[in-house]
């Protein structure tokens, strides 16, 4: 709890510091552009979460944002009775990748960083070979609801997210699963010893990922409309600095979904400021560093005391 | 009372050591309290307790590994504050450990001689050093081959190369913790000669041991201790072990177990003909509703298996029948669900999710059953949870406290309620008291008692023979994976227990010895079976060396392959791959592409031995591929005609080195995971790299250009330079003693850092080298590129990490070579070069690069669960 309350805080805090800065931040429209482009890196940072949550990480989310990119508007091509197919054959695939990720940390025992680099690296190849570099084709016109669409005053993107997200923050906390989830992440011998299913829950882990990147990507692709080579480049890094600014730790068995809400409406703001006061893509991967960096040791700090008696 | 001493330990002259008035506490336990300790020059001082009573915390207080509260040490009169085993190492402390502090992947002399080795101030005397450890190992009677790496060692010859390591340094003192455990009698007999030549040379000798004869057989004087106190020291005269075990014990322990059940039961565990892999064979036995049986003798001959198999944690074969149905158990969740549950020793690692709550850790069998559809009932977790914390009175605020902040007895409270709420009719505990105090001992006596009346079956494994008579209605003695002995509690006494355990191995071993050969070798396949030697045994020789029959000696051919077995078959791919090309392309064996070739393998080489270093040790670097982009742009303006491009070239490659440092710094400084860490400056680095030049552009200058990529003949120069730095690279790790530290610290931390490597530098100086190497590649594509690029370099870091993979170089580090980098580099550009000649689109290059990349890790990773 004082890890998503602390994550909530910085988010409030760097509100108003950058208002003060350039009061533009403070605008209703500016608000909901920030929800707008934080829904796509907050489906994807959800399924890094957890990822993350049973001590494993997963770099194939750049790879599974580009494909699902390239194959939704492939397979719908501006065609209103191929939304749904488009949507169904990226979610297959994602469990597929999902399915292999998890196979090859939990049977074939390789570090979940290396499996999942070299499926990122894969899957990048594929996107290049299937579009021999030039991709075309687009979405359906009717797909475009999702990410253009508005609701309320608020875009569907962000409601989108806000639904999965919450949906996998209750799965997490209170379901059978989610718990198992917690106690693999924490202690996966302990969790075997106890009768967990170790290696569905990690396999699961790694399905759930790929597949919360596949649909952040398709809500991605429905707001620009059109394919794009290494769209999902951004994520890989994005959606750990979401995951490690929510508060959750990489040592797996800590953290939590709400706290990556926050941490996604974090990085979304400080890059949204940071273009507002128009500083250089270079700063900004800069900051984005440092705030890594910095967040792991201050909520090192803020379970300080816990962690003393612990150890 | 016979031959007590009472003096004060600090004013004797002729103590080697003395500690005085030493406190150390840990959190829960006072581990050490007002401990007065000395020992004599030229004296065997035996040190005996219960476990768990101070001894090992005491003398690796004596080793540098820990530091005291408060008290003093004093070596030879002088008084010390140790801050490191290095240095308790120069004040000629040496100490044997129980559990040894080998290092798995060096072989036997480097072992030995780790950190001390003959030779100058780079290299090492290989030849030096094999002759002192043949010398060394011939006087503790063991002939083995020094090439052998300590994996393939038995537990008794492992045991035999650290007490070699502890003498190399001639020692003032040497402590042995345990160092007969796993040593047959004739074994035993010779350390115990070692130990008294050594003693009449001067060395003061601590001799740690629970076997109380081999203790009065050798010692001087013993010391008893008992929950972190001496209790008195005494001269080794007319000492009776019933005398030790009295003051060991000093507690009237018996008064304080529960009664004893009597009534006559009905059986409800049967195990018949159960055999394991070598580690026990045809185990039978009975268990009766409501009896508690122990299995008892000396630690590590089986117990811990039979129970783990019962748990469905290992494929045992024979017949397990529960209230007279047969029961094939594959899994603990088969166990749990046919009523058998495991409380194992380690509650750490094994038992507890420590930054969990105590309902999370209570509830985590039982989340099935506490919902509806897949979703948790929060009143029925809520309710039966604070019902057993209840129950057991365990010592909290709430059941939402996380359970690694309680004490180790109330954690054990939490363990054992978490079982009892399932209501299971079998109950293995393995060490149920280890690290609890001892009032919760008691209570914990009384639970288990409980459970038994209830009607529960209960099998205890302990290794506090007390706490085992007292617990149990039966005891069943095993030893060597077999019951040899069952007694009825009332009888039970430790003499009996260890008598029929020590006589079985007495019985063991003469079988053993009149066994053929053959079986000899079935047994050798499980090298970590503690009581397993298979050294050859022939009785000394008439000069009283004892002359054992050479274990046949590996093949230099076979340690090579060893080392270079993936390399061998990296290069034969890579001239399979050629051959193959060149038939398909006339174009690939020209001058013109082979340079090419080289030449491009010049800069992911070089990052790649960079990468490699780091892997080594278990880390990883992420940030190399950002690293070689900005030294790209920073080249871009500092190495152009009209500048001094010497200086530009120092200021990229201190950029490099700047990197490494705050990778150092994040990692060793503050601390943070080196994945997390390397990601941060991935994107640090790469901002940098983009605001000096957010696009490619700029130009570096010609004569640089030509300088990197000048030729001989049609070679370039830099491929040469590479290669020549790779086979002295090479030369170095194999030879020099920063190699055998990289290995070591790799391999096996903590044996690195008792052996008084500095390992904290060690890998301090990888992420350096990782960054300059980084930086001189970076430097390399901007000459060839001739200009600067922020992107130039992200690929290298998913290439530099599959070139060292590639290569060979396992990623649980402690394995790998420079030449199998260096090829892991070629293969990677030459598919590349390969695919262009047979016109492939270029776009290929991610998925192979991948691809290749998890079929190499997976190997190796089968092959490395294989060997473990």
């Amino acid at each position: 709890m004082k890890r998503i309350g602390a994550v909530w805080c910085a988010v409030l805090l760097l509100y108003l510091a950058s208002g003060l800065i350039s009061p533009g931040m403070f605008q209703i429209s500016q608000v909901i552009n920030i929800l707008q482009v934080a829904a796509f890196l907050g489906v994807i940072a959800t399924g890094q979460t957890l990822a993350l949550l049973v001590g494993g990480i997963d770099l194939s989310v750049a790879g599974v944002v580009t494909m699902a990119n390239i194959v939704s508007t492939s397979v719908m091509a501006g065609d209103n009775r191929a939304v749904l197919s488009g949507i169904a054959i990226c979610l297959v695939l994602a469990a597929g990748v999902g399915l292999i990720n998890g196979l090859m940390v939990t049977v074939i025992r390789v570090t979940p960083l290396v499996a999942t680099l070299g499926m990122n690296s894969i899957l990048f190849g594929l996107a290049l070979v299937y579009t021999r570099g030039a991709p075309h084709g687009g979405i359906s016109p009717n797909f475009a609801v999702f990410g253009q669409g508005h609701l309320m005053g608020l875009p569907v993107s962000t409601l989108c997210w806000l639904v999965i997200a919450l949906i996998i923050a209750w799965v997490s906390r209170r379901t059978v699963f989610g718990r198992q989830l917690y106690a693999v992440g924490a202690n996966p011998l302990a969790a075997r010893l106890i009768g967990i299913p170790v290696r569905k829950i990690l396999i699961s882990a790694y399905v759930l990922s790929s597949v919360m990147a596949v649909l952040g990507g398709l809500l991605l692709t429905s707001y620009i409309g059109s394919p794009s080579l290494g769209i999902g480049d951004q994520f890989l890094l994005t959606s750990i600095a979401a995951t490690v600014v929510g508060g959750t730790a990489l040592t797996g068995g800590m953290g939590s979904i709400l706290g990556t809400i926050g941490g996604t409406v974090f990085i979304t703001e400080l890059n949204s400021f940071t273009n507002i006061i128009r500083v250089s893509t270079g700063t900004q991967f800069v900051l984005q560093g440092a705030v890594i960096a910095l967040s792991v040791v201050l909520y090192r700090l803020l379970g300080l005391t816990q962690k003393q008696q612990l150890s | 009372m016979t031959g007590s001493e009472s003096e004060s330990a600090s004013d004797d002259v002729n103590s080697v050591f003395a500690v005085a008035d030493l406190h150390k506490s840990f959190p829960g336990v006072d581990a050490l309290k007002r401990v007065y300790f000395h020992c004599r020059v030229g004296e065997i001082h035996g040190l005996v307790g219960e476990n768990g009573a101070g001894k090992s915390t005491l003398m690796r207080m004596l080793a540098g590994v820990i530091q005291p509260d408060s008290g003093t040490i004093r070596i030879k009169g002088r008084r010390v504050t140790l801050t490191g085993p290095r240095q308790a190492h120069d004040l000629g402390i040496a100490m044997v450990y129980q559990d040894t502090r080998l290092v798995d992947d060096l072989d036997v002399a480097q072992n030995i001689w780790l950190e001390r080795e003959p030779g100058s101030f780079f290299f090492i005397d290989r030849r030096a050093m094999e002759q002192r450890s043949r010398a060394l190992l011939q006087r503790l009677g063991l002939e083995i081959d020094l090439r052998r790496t300590i994996i393939e060692l038995s537990n008794a010859e492992r045991q035999i190369v650290e007490i070699a390591r502890a003498l190399t340094v001639d020692p003032a003192v040497l402590i042995l913790d345990e160092p007969t455990s796993s040593l047959d009698p004739t074994e035993v007999e010779r350390l115990g000669a070692i130990l008294r030549a050594l003693k009449n040379e001067g060395t003061g000798i601590v001799f740690i041991s629970h076997r109380l004869p081999e203790v009065l057989g050798l010692a001087d004087r013993i010391t008893v201790m008992k929950d972190g106190e001496v209790v008195e020291t005494v001269v080794n005269r007319g000492i009776t072990e019933d005398y030790l075990v009295r003051r060991m014990v000093g507690r009237q322990l018996s008064l304080a177990f529960p009664p004893k059940q009597s009534k006559a039961r009905t059986i409800g565990l049967e195990i018949s003909n159960f055999s394991w892999s070598g580690r026990f064979r045809r185990v039978a036995f009975k268990v009766s509703k409501g009896e508690i049986v122990g299995l008892g003798g000396i630690q590590g001959n089986g117990q811990r298996e039979i129970a783990r198999a019962l748990y469905g944690l290992l494929p045992a074969s024979g017949e397990i029948k529960l209230n007279g149905s047969r029961i094939a158990l594959h899994s603990p969740g088969e166990a749990i669900r046919a009523g058998i549950v495991y409380v194992p020793a380690d509650r750490r690692a094994e038992s507890l999710f420590a930054q969990h709550s105590i309902r999370q850790n209570v509830a985590a069998p039982h989340l099935a059953s506490w919902s509806r559809l897949g979703v948790l009932i929060r009143s029925a977790e809520r309710n039966a949870v604070a019902e057993t914390i209840n129950r057991f009175q365990v010592r909290t605020p709430s059941i939402d406290q996380p359970v690694g902040l309680l004490s180790g007895g109330n954690q054990q409270k939490v363990v054992i309620g978490r079982w009892v709420l399932g209501r299971p009719q079998l109950y293995i505990f393995e060490e149920p008291t280890q690290g609890v105090d001892v009032a919760t001992k008691l209570e914990l006596y009384r639970v288990i008692r409980k459970l038994a009346d209830e009607g529960a079956m209960v099998i205890v494994i302990s290794s506090d023979l007390l706490e085992l008579i007292g617990l149990s209605d039966r005891i069943l003695v095993v030893a060597h994976g077999s019951i040899v002995d069952e007694v009825a509690a009332a009888e039970a006494t430790e003499e009996r227990i260890i008598g029929s355990a020590v006589s079985s191995s007495v019985r063991y071993e003469r079988e053993r010895a009149a066994k053929p050969r053959t079986e000899e070798v079935e047994w050798n396949q499980n090298d970590d079976w503690p009581e397993e030697r298979n050294l050859p045994k022939n009785t000394p020789s008439a000069e009283g060396v004892p002359d054992r029959s050479r274990p046949p000696l590996l093949g230099r051919a076979r340690l090579t392959w060893r080392r270079y077995g993936s390399v061998t078959l990296l290069l034969a791919l890579i001239l399979i791959v050629s051959a193959f090309t060149s038939q398909q392309s006339p174009y690939f064996l020209t001058p013109r592409n082979l340079g090419n070739i080289f030449i491009q393998v010049v800069p992911l080489a070089l990052v790649s031995i960079g990468q490699m270093m780091v892997i080594l040790l278990g880390g990883i670097d992420l940030s190399v591929g950002p690293s070689m982009s900005l030294t790209t742009a920073l080249a871009s303006y500092l190495v152009t005609d009209n500048q001094n491009q010497l200086w530009g070239t120092a200021v990229c490659i201190g950029a490099g080195l700047l990197v490494g440092g705050i990778n150092s710094f994040l990692i060793l400084g503050l601390k943070i995971p080196d994945l997390i860490s390397t990601l941060s400056t991935y994107s640090l680095v790469f901002g940098l790299a983009l605001i000096v030049r957010p696009s490619p552009g700029g130009s570096v200058s010609e004569s640089f250009s030509d300088f990197v990529t000048i030729r001989l003949a049609w070679v370039p120069v830099a491929s040469l330079v590479v290669l020549a730095f790779v086979v002295l690279g090479e030369y170095w790790l194999v030879r020099s003693r920063a190699g055998v530290r990289l290995y070591a610290t790799g391999s096996r931390p903590e044996a690195a850092f008792v052996a008084g490597i500095p390992i904290r530098r060690v890998r301090c100086l990888a992420y350096l080298f990782s960054g300059l190497m980084a930086a001189l590649a970076g430097l390399v594509i901007a000459a060839r590129i001739g200009s600067g690029d922020p992107q130039a370099g992200t690929q290298f870091t998913l290439s530099s990490i599959a070139a060292v993979v590639v290569g060979g170089t396992s990623v649980f580090g402690g394995r790998g070579t420079m030449i199998g980098t260096l090829l892991g580099a070629a293969l990677l550009v030459l598919l590349q070069d390969v695919l262009n000649q047979l016109h492939v689109t270029a776009y290929y290059q991610y998925i192979w690069t991948g691809a290749l990349l998890l079929v190499a890790v997976a190997l190796y990773s089968i092959n490395e669960f294989r060997r473990r």
